[in-house]
């Protein structure tokens, strides 16, 4: 059970972005990516979300190879959710979030049924005539986690969703995924934040030049120890977190 | 579709019956319903001159607004148009090298020039795009096709063997409906339907591709497909007008931004009041030439380029609050 990736690599010309990544996401767990700049954790969403050609390794969806399923049928089971969020037309939020449904044969009982629980699920029942051109940027992502929601994924690839939000919105949207994950939907989110980290995640993936540097449920791994070999700069745990010490590494 | 873009596109089936009235009651001379119902000579006019140039005019406007809308939705931007794309100048360019070989009297063989022109662009196009199925690649194939054909075009007017071919072929080039009849609405009408068909098969991922590229990819949208269909698309329907009219601009570029305050912004909600759009347009246009008073009518190209010309620059100064151009 559960999206397994194993040996994945991904070059790019002759850059290797990913070396040999090996990890899996279970059912109903949150898996928080971290690293620094350019360690490859957008390629890694990237190449299991199909778009970026795969170098080498397996990724299993249920045992069934993923780079093997049709486009269509891989998006039912995966929802993606990216960096930007930039939309080209100002569509209403209904009709945003109808765009989930897309991967799904058209069926407009179901369609309307499941659209209809995404907002509802997310608070937006009430906003669902409204253009998302005048939405805030903390509305917009809520928007975004509807249309996900609205294609009943059994998985999210969440890419640094929290990044452009402020903290309320932030703690909002933390409070959310992890109701979707209670739901049994597994999500492999990347993050900057080592503190929303430590509120969000189940388990750690830490990816370092297209390296994994440690891998496992977060009480282990996310540790000051492991931020430093992470991050180069020393951690310093506090009550419920981390905090960044002053004091220069020697690395 | 909503309720609203459905409400948009039966006023304009309303106004297209009405303007439909306009276009056959009007040209060298003015034929109301009296002269229709009493005249056999003036019943004559109507039947077999203008009725299949009014039927052009609307097949032509439909094909021209719903690639517009296409294009706009594909390309994410609302400045595109099918003339951007090279289709129209190839076709154009098709068509002048047969005008200037001698052969601007044959119906067929413009016809066949401009779908031969059009069918080349629609190689190239998927050629220099196809790889990777990218927009960007698409839109720039389709500028260096534009001014490739663009350029091929003045030199053949230039060496044009005679003052009259150039002269042919220029007035050829600004587009008309002048004169046009039941042959040429069937010799197009079965490439603007097949056209016309495809592109509406893009609609369901016009709406993904709102969310931009990348997430429409991920919503299992086939990048190649859409493609494909949209270079089909606008290849045989845009090509075939051309084929008929000669280059009729703009009307792709005005009428989905008429359409989108009415009917809202999802692409699939603008694709038929588009297309009906583009009919009411280019036969209020095609009334507007023979209406008139001037010596020889006014080409139709001419007309639409003046009334779409300012409608371009109001568009860019209106643009220029909502993006951060300065």
């Amino acid at each position: 059970m559960g999206l397994s990736v194993a040996d994945l690599s991904v070059k790019v010309g002759s850059v290797l972005l990913l070396s040999e990544v090996h990890f899996s996401l279970k059912p109903g767990r949150i898996c928080v990516v971290l690293g620094p700049n350019g360690a490859g954790k957008s390629t890694l969403l990237k190449a299991l979300a199909g778009l970026v050609p795969v170098q080498s390794g397996t990724v299993t969806l249920d045992d069934q190879p993923i780079f093997a399923m049709a486009a269509r049928v891989r998006a039912r089971r995966i929802g993606y959710l990216a960096q930007s969020n930039h939309l080209a037309w100002d569509v209403s939020v209904a009709e945003m979030v109808q765009l989930g449904r897309h991967p799904h044969q058209r069926d407009p009982n179901n369609d309307h049924e499941a659209v209809t629980a995404a907002l509802a699920a997310t608070q937006l029942t009430d906003m669902a005539d409204r253009r998302t051109g005048g939405l805030s940027g903390g509305e917009l992502a809520r928007v975004h986690l509807a249309r996900i929601l609205a294609g009943t994924p059994d998985y999210i690839l969440a890419d640094e969703p929290l990044a452009s939000l402020d903290p309320a919105f932030q703690i909002d949207m933390v409070q959310r995924l992890r109701a979707v994950a209670d739901a049994g939907t597994g999500i492999l989110i990347v993050l900057h934040d080592v503190n929303l980290a430590k509120m969000l995640a189940d388990d750690i993936l830490m990816l370092k030049d297209g390296k994994v540097i440690a891998y496992g449920p977060a009480p282990t791994e996310l540790t000051p120890e492991n931020l430093l070999r992470l991050y180069g700069v020393p951690f310093q745990s506090v009550a419920d977190g981390f905090q960044i010490s002053p004091i220069k590494s020697e690395l | 579709m909503t309720r609203r873009s459905l409400k948009l596109s039966l006023w304009l089936v309303l106004a297209i019956a009405l303007l439909a009235a306009v276009s056959l009651a009007s040209g060298k001379v003015w034929i109301g319903w009296d002269d229709f119902s009493s005249r056999p000579e003036a019943a004559w006019i109507i039947w077999q001159l203008r009725l299949p140039r009014t039927l052009l005019a609307i097949a032509i406007g439909l094909v021209l607004g719903l690639a517009g809308a296409v294009l706009q939705g594909f390309l994410r931007n609302p400045l595109a148009d099918p003339a951007i794309v090279g289709v129209s100048s190839s076709a154009a360019l098709g068509a002048v090298g047969l005008i200037s070989v001698g052969l601007g009297q044959s119906v067929p063989a413009i016809f066949a020039g401009a779908m031969a022109g059009a069918g080349v662009a629609m190689l190239l196009l998927a050629l220099l795009s196809g790889r990777n199925a990218s927009p960007v690649a698409f839109i720039l194939a389709g500028m260096i096709l534009s001014s490739l054909a663009g350029s091929l075009t003045a030199f053949l007017i230039s060496i044009a063997p005679s003052p009259f071919a150039s002269s042919e072929i220029i007035t050829w080039l600004m587009g008309a409906l002048t004169d046009r009849g039941y042959a040429e609405l069937l010799m197009a009408l079965p490439f603007m339907a097949v056209g016309a068909g495809l592109l509406a098969l893009t609609a369901p991922a016009l709406n993904a591709l709102t969310l931009g590229e990348e997430t429409a990819r991920t919503l299992g949208v086939s990048m190649s497909r859409t493609l494909w269909l949209v270079i089909g698309g606008v290849g045989l329907s845009v090509g075939s007008s051309v084929a008929i009219t000669g280059v009729v601009g703009f009307v792709g570029l005005i009428v989905p931004h008429l359409v989108r305050p009415f009917a809202g912004q999802r692409p699939s909600d603008i694709l038929l009041p588009s297309a009906l759009g583009g009919a009411a347009l280019l036969l209020a246009a095609d009334s507007l030439v023979r209406l008139i008073p001037t010596v020889a009518e006014v080409r139709l190209g001419v007309v639409m380029a003046l009334l779409g010309a300012p409608f371009f620059f109001a568009l860019l100064l209106g643009l220029r609050g909502r993006l951060s151009w300065g």
